[in-house]
């Protein structure tokens, strides 16, 4: 069911519920916006700290997200739940900013092709690793794509276009993730 | 040939196509039937649907801090409740807080007034030069002046079109809803409402309603002084444009009117943006 709130702002939640705060925050409600992030900012957060590692970087680009949404939320037209579409632009500021790094991240991108096993959690002898800190030490190609399809349900060819990579170029860096994180598991 | 039994080696190479069951039956067939058959094999796979069952079902992670109050301050103008019985609960914000947004405000505005105004002059100008007469203001007794929109800056603020006095010039008037405008010159009166002065009135509104909210945190003298400032810079404006309404084609009265105007914006930037008192 969708419901139209504004005349360009159509949406629905998965109960087909409308979402209001939307079209309110599409005419300029802040105090709507602040119900949308706070409805939605641990997943957004989840989304940057699983793709960057990094908390506070991953802070600071979920502020990017929110602040690009505000900017862009004018052109949402409820084709989807607002979640996936703020989902989607999460990823895309992520991308964006390892973009940004340009040439260090052009040789970390190089350097991930020489690994083939991760590390294990360093001085706790013993003591497996669990699952989120194995992502993390996972090598960025194969990190992206793993977050993107295992994590966020993305499929190869949706991973494809947001990566500008193959459908098959997607499975096998999936495919080399999962690989990656059972010997760490194991380890 | 198609039935032959897999090796492990022939399953490895078919592993990411199984897990995305995107292999023909046929063939699945066959990884399966080695599966039955095959520890090693069989747990690798496992293991690998358990991560991605695991990957799946991860909790949502949550950040360290609150960040609406950066979000809060980087999105356009903040709302800012203006007095006591606007806030909720009748809780105040932070001085820091105040602060910040007041700094937002100012740095994002000022560049939007510097740009609109100056390009609405030079088009103003311009639009004077070609014109084969003086510009002629409403006449009297028969106002046509654009009506703004309202501005929200926590209280609203509107502009109504006032009905002008015989023989005096329209008088449309921004005014705070539920407050008096603070000059001592009274209701600033605009003799033609051009984009410019609306820009500019515009965010002097705005920068009030900063000034007004951090006037606690300020120093009670400094206070008084801004005040007195803008009282003159306001009796200039008002002076202006009362000779702008009996000459409005000179430039030289214009350019008066304008740097009042920016003068009184200036001061109330800087005002703004002074540090709270300790």
């Amino acid at each position: 069911m969708t419901v139209a709130i504004f005349d360009n702002v159509v949406t629905t939640t998965t109960s087909g519920r409308a979402e209001p705060d939307v079209a309110l925050a599409a005419a300029g409600d802040r105090v709507a916006f602040e119900r949308l992030y706070r409805a939605n900012m641990n997943r957004v957060f989840s989304i940057c700290a699983r793709m960057v590692s990094d908390r506070t970087a991953a802070e600071e680009l979920t502020q990017d997200v929110f602040v690009r949404a505000w900017e862009k939320i004018g052109q949402f037209r409820g084709e989807s739940a607002f979640s996936t579409w703020l989902h989607r632009m999460a990823v895309n500021v992520v991308l964006n900013s390892r973009k940004g790094e340009g040439k260090r991240q052009s040789r970390i991108d190089q350097d991930e092709d020489r690994l083939d096993t991760l590390p294990g959690r360093s001085g706790i002898p013993g003591l497996r690793m669990d699952l989120e800190n194995a992502i993390a030490t996972l090598p960025p190609g194969a990190k992206r794509v793993f977050i993107l399809h295992d994590v966020e349900g993305y499929k190869h060819e949706e991973i494809a276009t947001m990566l500008g990579v193959t459908s098959g170029g997607s499975k096998a860096q999936l495919h080399r993730a999962r690989m990656l994180l059972r010997g760490a598991l194991n380890r | 040939m198609t039935d032959e039994p897999m090796i492990c080696g022939d399953v490895d190479g078919r592993l990411p196509d199984y897990l995305e069951e995107t292999l023909d039956e046929g063939t699945r067939r066959r990884v399966r039937l080695h599966l039955t058959s095959c520890d090693r094999c069989s747990s690798l796979i496992a293991q690998l649907e358990s991560i991605r069952v695991d990957a799946a079902a991860l909790p949502a992670l949550t950040p360290s801090r609150d960040l609406w109050a950066g979000i809060s301050a980087r999105i356009e103008t903040p709302v800012i409740a203006l007095g006591a019985s606007d806030t909720p609960s009748g809780r105040r914000s932070p001085a820091w807080l105040i602060g910040a947004i007041a700094a937002g405000l100012v740095f994002a505005t000022a560049g939007i007034t510097h740009v609109l105004t100056r390009h609405s002059m030079e088009r103003e100008f311009a639009s004077a030069v070609r014109a084969d007469s003086p510009v002629t203001v409403a006449a009297a007794g028969q106002p046509q002046l654009p009506v703004d929109t309202t501005v929200s800056v926590g209280r609203t603020v509107t502009e109504r079109r006032r009905q002008p006095q015989t023989g005096a010039v329209a008088e449309p008037v921004v005014e705070e809803v539920g407050s008096r405008q603070e000059s001592a010159a009274g209701p600033v009166r605009l003799v033609a409402r051009t984009s410019v002065d609306r820009t500019y009135d515009r965010e002097i509104v705005r920068l009030r309603a900063v000034l007004r909210q951090r006037r606690a945190q300020l120093d009670p003298e400094t206070v008084t002084v801004i005040e007195q400032s803008l009282r003159v810079i306001d009796n200039a404006i008002a002076q202006s444009r009362a000779a702008l309404a009996k000459d409005p084609a000179s430039a030289f009265l214009r350019d008066q009117l304008d740097s009042s105007l920016e003068k009184k914006v200036d001061l109330l930037r800087t005002a703004a943006l002074l540090p709270a008192r300790t």
